[in-house]
C-alpha cells in the first residue's frame, strides 16, 4: 500500500503531499507568532507612561544575528538547488553551512544575549530621598543629568520622577544579617548560575532567589556608566560609602551599597521584570526553539539514516529538503519581523 | 509556492529590511550618536545591494525550476 | 492492490507480511485503527465528563448533603475537598472547569473530528489512507498524553484547574494550586494533536481524492471535516500562544495578564504588573468561537449523510450547503467578542461584533433549512441512526435560535453568565452534536464491525435520551431569565428570595431538583447504549452485504471491515454523492463508483 504523490506531483494541483502539508503548518505558525505579535502591540499600547522600557537591546549583536540568518537561508536554498541539479556533495556542503549559521545564532543568544539580561539589574526605590541618595552615590554631581538621560533613553519621557527611574547595573556583592563582611557574587553570578532569580518586589522585602541567602540585608550595585572617581558618597546622607567588592576574577569592583529596606523593586532583566521582557523572552524563546527544531531536521537529513532516501527515491528526498527549506525560510522571516520590532522600535 | 518563489519573496523582504535599517542608522547618526552609525548605515546599504545582485544571479541559475 | 499513479516503481516501505501486536493495534499508522483509538478514548472521557456533571447536579439540587455511593470514595481519594462526602465549593469548581474542558477537548472534538473523520474521510474520498500516516499516529499519542495529563491533575494537592474551562486570568493563575499548570501543559499537547490532525485532513482531501472524485462530488461529510480542519488549524495557535503566556505568568512570574495594582486575598500581588486580563479573553475567544463550529460541523456532516441515506433522496441544495459551510468557516473568525460584551467595549466595537454575529446566523440557517427540505418527499426509514439524525434538526434549531438574544449586547447584559447561556450551548452540543455523533455510531457500526447494533435497544436509548435531554435543558432557559447565575455551587441558595430580600424565585431553585433527576435519568438511559455497543461486537446481527444501508458513498464499497489500504482496486468515481431515487435507474441508489 503506497501513498500516492509523495515524490511526484498530483496533476490537478501541481503539488506533492509534503508541500501542501508544510504550507498548512506554516499557516498555523503565522497565527501563532501573529498572536504573540498582537499581544506585543496590545501590551505596548496599553502600558502606562514610564513603564515600557526600551533601548536595552544590543543592536550590533542583533544585526549580526540577522545577517547570519539571512546567510543561512541562502545556503539552505543552495542546498536544495544542488539536489535538483543532482549534486549531492554540494548539497552536503551547503547544508552544513546552514547548520553552522543556525548554531551560531542560537549560541549568540544562549551564551551572550540572554545571560547579559539575567545579570543586569534594575533597582527602584521606595521614596524620593532614597532614590536621590543612591543616584548621588553612584554618579556624584552628574546624577540629575543621568536620571534625565535614563528617563529619555529608556522611557522616552524626560519628565519622569526620580522614583520612577531605575538605577541600573550589575550586582557585585551582598551583605547578610549580623555580618559586615561583603560577600562576593562573582562565582555565584556568572552567566546562568541562578543570578536571574534575585528579585525584590514592592512592599515585600523578601528576596526571591535560588542561590541567595534568605537573610540578605544589602546589595552592592555597580551602576552602569558610573565613574568611580566622581562618585561622591559623602553627599549622600544615608548611603554607605562606595564599597569594594571582588568579582570572581579577583579584580575590585566599586559599587554602591544599597540596604534592602530602601528598595521598592529589584529585578534583573528577566521575564518577570516587565511586560516588555516577558514578551521579548517569549517571542525570542519560541523563535529559538524553532531554530533548534530546524537544526535537528537539517542534521537528520545529513546523517546516513536520512540520506538513505536519496539513493532509494531522489525526488522524494529533494522534496524533503525543499520542505525543510520552506520551514527554514519561515523561521527566518519571523526573525526579520522580530528584529526591528523588538530591537529598533 | 515552491522554495524558489518563497526565497525570492524572502530576499525581497531582506533587501527592504536592509534599507530600513540603513535609514534607522542614518537617523541615529544624524542625531549625533556617533560615527559608528554612519558606517553601519553604509554597510546596510551595501548589504542590500549585494542581496539584489545575488537575487538576479539566483534567478538565472534556477531558471528551469518552477515557482509552484 | 494497485494504486492509481503509474510512475512510482518503488515498493512498500513496510512489509505486509507480519505486523506485531504493537504496530498493528497500538502504534498503528492505519487511519482506521487510529480512528477507533480516538473514538474509544473520546467515549470514555465523554462518560467521565458526564460523571463529573452528575456529581455537580447532586450538589446543586441538594447543597451540602453528602453524595451517596461515591461520597466516601471521593473523600478517600481527594481528601479535604470532599470532607464527609460533601462536594465542597472548591471541588465543585474543579468539577465544573474539568467538565467543560473534558467534554470540549477530550470528548466531542476527538469523537466528531478525529474519530469519525479519521475513519471515514479517506474511505469516502477513495484514498488508501491519510496523507501522512505517521503524523496521524503522532497526533493520537499527543492527544493521549494530553488526556493523561488532564486526568493526573485531579490528584495533585490543590486539585485540578478550577477557574472554568475558560481559565480567565488573573483568577486562573492566582489560585493556590498547580492544577492550572497541568491544564496548560495538557492543552499544549491537545492543541499540537489537533494541529497535526488538521494538516493531515486538509492535505488528504486536497491530494488523495480518487480519480473522478471532484470537489463537487464530495460527500458533505467531507466538506464539513475540511472546513473544521481549517478552523482548528488557524484558530488554535492563538490559544496555544495564550496558554504559553499564562504558563509563564504561573511559573516564571510574568504579568502578561495581570494588571498593575492587583490585590490577591487582600495582599498586593508581588508582580511587575502592566498586563491585561482582556488580552487573555481576546486570545481565548479567538479560538473559542471557531471551536464551537468545530463542535457542530462534523455532526452536521454526519446528519447529512444519514438523512440522505434514510430518505432515499439527494440532499436538498448540496451546493448551497457547501457554500454555506465555507462562508460559515470564514465568518467564525470575526465574531469572537460576542463572548465579551460585558467587558466595557465601546459602541463601535460592539456594533461590529453584533453585525457579524447576526450575519453568521444566515449560513447556519441555510444548512438547517436544506436539511429540513431534504425530508420533503422522502421515503423515510426510521432506524436508530436516522431518528437521532432527524431529531438533531429541531434540537439544533432550538440551540441556534436561543443564541440570538445572546448575540445582541443589550439583551446579553441580562443573560450573560446565566443559566440561559448554559441551556443555549448545551442544546447545540448535547441534543445537537452528541445526537449527531450517536447517529454516526449506529450508522457506521456495521462497516467497522460487520454487525448491526440492536435496533430495539437503540430506540430505547434514543427516546429516553431525547426526553431527558429536554427535561434537563429546557427549564434552564427560564432559570436564566429569572437571573440565576452559572457556576454557583449551591444552586443559587445564597441568592434566594427571602423576607424583604429580592432574589431568585423559589421555583427557580426548586427546578434544580427536577433538572438533577432528569440528569440522572439521562445517565441511566446511556446504559443500554454502552451495553449494546459492546454486546453487538460479538452478538449483533451480522450484515449480509458490505453495504447494508444501500448507500451511495464510497466507504460502503469496501470489504467489511476495510483492510489495510481500504480498496481492493482503486475506485474511479463517476457520480455525485447522493444519487438516490434517480429517475430511470434500476435501483433506488447508485454508488459513486458505478459506471454511468
Amino acid at each position: 500500500m503506497e501513498i500516492p504523490y509523495n515524490s511526484t506531483q498530483r496533476p490537478d494541483t501541481g503539488l506533492y503531499n509534503a508541500k501542501v502539508g508544510i504550507w498548512l503548518f506554516l499557516a498555523s505558525e503565522v497565527m501563532l507568532f501573529g498572536a504573540l505579535f498582537s499581544a506585543y502591540v496590545l501590551l505596548r499600547v496599553g502600558a502606562s507612561p514610564g513603564t515600557w522600557s526600551m533601548g536595552l537591546m544590543n543592536i550590533p549583536v542583533g544585526t549580526f544575528n540577522t545577517v547570519i540568518l539571512i546567510l543561512s537561508s541562502v545556503t539552505v536554498v543552495m542546498a536544495w538547488a544542488s539536489l535538483k541539479l543532482g549534486d549531492f556533495k554540494a548539497y552536503k556542503k551547503y547544508q552544513i553551512a546552514t547548520i553552522l549559521c543556525a548554531a551560531a545564532f542560537v549560541l549568540v543568544k544562549w551564551s551572550y544575549e540572554w545571560p547579559a539580561k539575567f545579570t543586569h539589574y534594575d533597582v527602584t526605590f521606595k521614596d524620593a530621598t532614597a532614590a536621590k541618595d543612591y543616584f548621588v552615590a553612584a554618579y556624584g554631581d552628574n546624577h540629575s543629568k543621568q536620571v534625565t538621560k535614563i528617563a529619555k533613553d529608556r522611557y522616552n519621557d524626560p519628565e519622569l520622577q526620580i522614583t520612577q527611574v531605575p538605577l541600573s547595573g550589575h550586582i557585585v556583592g551582598y551583605k547578610v544579617k549580623g555580618d559586615t563582611h561583603v560577600h562576593d557574587v562573582g562565582k555565584v553570578m556568572n552567566i546562568w548560575n541562578g543570578a536571574w532569580f534575585w528579585r525584590i518586589n514592592w512592599q515585600d522585602t523578601n528576596m526571591v532567589a535560588l542561590n541567595c541567602p534568605k537573610d540578605i540585608t544589602a546589595v552592592i550595585l555597580h551602576a552602569d556608566g558610573a565613574d568611580d572617581d566622581h562618585a561622591k558618597p559623602q553627599h549622600a546622607k544615608t548611603a554607605s560609602l562606595s564599597t569594594d567588592a571582588h568579582s570572581g576574577a579577583g579584580s575590585k569592583h566599586h559599587g554602591v551599597e544599597i540596604p534592602v529596606s530602601r528598595i521598592k523593586r529589584l529585578s534583573s532583566l528577566e521575564p518577570a521584570h516587565s511586560p516588555f521582557f516577558a514578551i521579548y523572552f517569549t517571542l525570542t524563546g519560541l523563535h529559538a526553539l524553532h531554530v533548534l527544531g530546524g537544526i535537528v531536521v537539517l542534521s537528520y537529513n545529513l546523517l546516513p539514516i536520512g540520506t538513505r532516501l536519496w539513493l532509494k527515491d531522489p525526488d522524494r528526498f529533494a522534496n524533503r529538503i525543499e520542505t525543510t527549506g520552506l520551514f527554514w525560510h519561515f523561521v527566518d522571516l519571523v526573525w526579520i519581523f522580530l528584529f526591528p520590532i523588538l530591537y529598533l522600535l | 509556492m515552491s522554495l524558489k518563489a518563497f526565497h525570492i519573496f524572502f530576499i525581497t523582504v531582506s533587501i527592504l529590511i536592509g534599507l530600513i535599517l540603513a535609514g534607522w542608522f542614518a537617523m541615529r547618526f544624524h542625531s549625533g550618536q556617533g560615527n559608528a552609525y554612519l558606517l553601519a548605515s553604509i554597510a546596510s546599504v551595501c548589504g542590500s545591494v549585494a542581496l539584489f545582485i545575488y537575487a538576479r544571479r539566483f534567478l538565472k541559475k534556477l531558471k528551469h525550476i518552477s515557482y509552484l | 492492490m494497485q494504486t492509481a499513479t503509474h510512475t512510482e516503481v518503488h515498493h512498500d516501505d513496510h512489509s505486509h507480511a507480519e505486523q506485531s501486536f504493537w504496530t498493528k493495534y497500538i502504534f498503528s499508522t492505519d487511519h482506521k485503527v487510529i480512528g477507533i483509538q480516538y473514538g474509544v478514548t473520546a467515549l470514555v472521557f465523554l462518560l467521565f465528563g458526564f460523571g463529573l456533571m452528575m456529581a455537580m447536579r447532586w450538589q446543586i439540587a441538594k447543597p451540602d448533603q453528602p453524595i451517596p455511593v461515591i461520597g466516601a470514595l471521593l473523600e478517600s481519594v481527594l481528601g479535604n475537598v470532599a470532607k464527609d462526602g460533601i462536594i465542597s465549593a472548591q471541588l465543585y469548581n474543579v468539577f465544573g472547569a474539568m467538565h467543560g474542558t473534558i467534554m470540549v477537548f477530550m470528548a466531542i472534538v476527538p469523537l466528531g473530528f478525529a474519530a469519525f473523520g479519521n475513519y471515514i474521510v479517506p474511505l469516502q474520498i477513495g484514498a488508501p489512507d491519510m496523507c501522512f500516516p505517521r503524523v496521524n499516529m503522532a497526533s493520537f499519542w499527543a492527544f493521549f498524553l494530553g488526556c493523561v495529563t488532564m486526568t493526573v491533575s485531579f490528584f495533585i494537592p490543590g486539585g485540578a484547574a478550577q477557574a472554568g474551562w475558560t481559565s480567565y486570568s488573573p483568577l486562573a493563575t492566582s489560585l493556590p494550586t498547580d492544577g492550572q499548570t497541568y491544564w496548560l501543559v495538557a492543552m499544549v499537547l491537545l492543541i499540537t494533536s489537533s494541529l497535526l490532525g488538521a494538516v493531515n485532513f486538509i492535505a488528504t482531501i486536497i491530494q488523495l481524492r480518487a480519480p473522478g472524485m471532484t470537489w463537487g462530488r464530495l460527500p458533505f461529510f467531507v466538506w464539513a471535516q475540511f472546513v473544521t480542519a481549517f478552523l482548528l488549524l488557524l484558530a488554535f495557535p492563538p490559544l496555544e500562544a495564550a496558554g504559553v503566556m499564562q504558563l509563564m505568568d504561573k511559573v516564571a512570574g510574568t504579568s502578561f495578564f495581570l494588571p498593575t495594582g492587583l490585590f490577591i486575598s487582600g495582599q498586593p500581588a508581588t508582580i511587575s504588573g502592566g498586563g491585561s486580563p482582556l488580552l487573555w479573553q481576546h486570545l481565548f475567544w479567538f479560538l473559542g468561537h471557531p471551536e464551537v463550529y468545530v463542535l457542530i460541523l462534523p455532526a452536521i456532516g454526519i446528519v447529512t449523510e444519514v438523512i440522505a441515506n434514510s430518505t432515499r433522496r439527494p440532499v436538498w441544495g448540496y451546493r448551497l450547503m457547501v457554500g454555506a459551510v465555507l462562508v460559515l468557516g470564514f465568518l467564525s473568525f470575526i465574531v469572537w467578542a460576542h463572548h465579551m460584551y460585558l467587558t466595557g467595549m465601546g459602541n463601535k466595537v460592539a456594533t461590529f461584533f453584533q453585525t457579524t454575529t447576526m450575519i453568521i446566523s444566515i449560513p447556519s440557517v441555510i444548512l438547517l433549512t436544506c436539511l429540513f427540505m431534504s425530508l420533503w418527499k422522502g421515503a423515510i426509514r426510521f432506524t436508530t441512526a436516522s431518528m437521532f439524525a432527524f431529531s438533531f434538526l429541531p434540537m439544533f434549531g432550538i440551540g441556534g435560535l436561543t443564541g440570538l438574544p445572546l448575540g445582541f449586547n443589550f439583551t446579553d447584559i441580562h443573560l450573560h453568565d446565566s443559566y440561559y447561556v448554559i441551556a443555549h450551548f448545551h442544546y447545540v452540543v448535547a441534543p445537537g452534536t452528541i445526537f449527531g455523533l450517536f447517529a454516526g455510531v449506529y450508522y457506521w457500526y456495521p462497516k467497522m464491525t460487520g454487525r448491526k447494533m440492536s435496533e430495539y435497544w437503540g430506540k430505547v436509548h434514543f427516546w429516553c435520551s431525547l426526553i431527558f435531554m429536554n427535561l434537563i435543558f429546557l427549564p434552564m432557559f427560564k432559570q436564566g431569565f429569572d437571573g440565576m447565575s452559572r457556576r454557583m455551587s449551591d444552586g443559587g441558595a445564597t441568592y434566594a428570595s427571602g423576607e424583604g430580600v429580592l432574589g431568585l424565585a423559589a421555583e427557580s431553585i426548586m427546578t434544580n431538583t427536577i433538572i438533577s433527576h432528569a440528569a440522572w435519568g439521562l445517565a441511566i438511559a446511556q446504559v443500554p447504549f454502552i451495553v449494546n455497543f459492546f454486546w453487538s461486537i460479538r452478538n449483533g446481527e451480522k450484515v449480509t452485504s458490505d453495504n447494508p444501508w444501500n448507500s451511495t458513498t464510497l466507504e460502503w464499497q469496501t470489504p467489511t471491515p476495510p483492510p489495510h489500504g481500504n480498496f481492493i482496486t482503486q475506485p474511479v468515481v463517476y457520480r455525485d454523492a447522493y444519487e438516490y431515487s434517480k429517475p430511470g435507474a434500476s435501483k433506488d441508489y447508485l454508488p459513486q463508483n458505478e459506471k454511468v
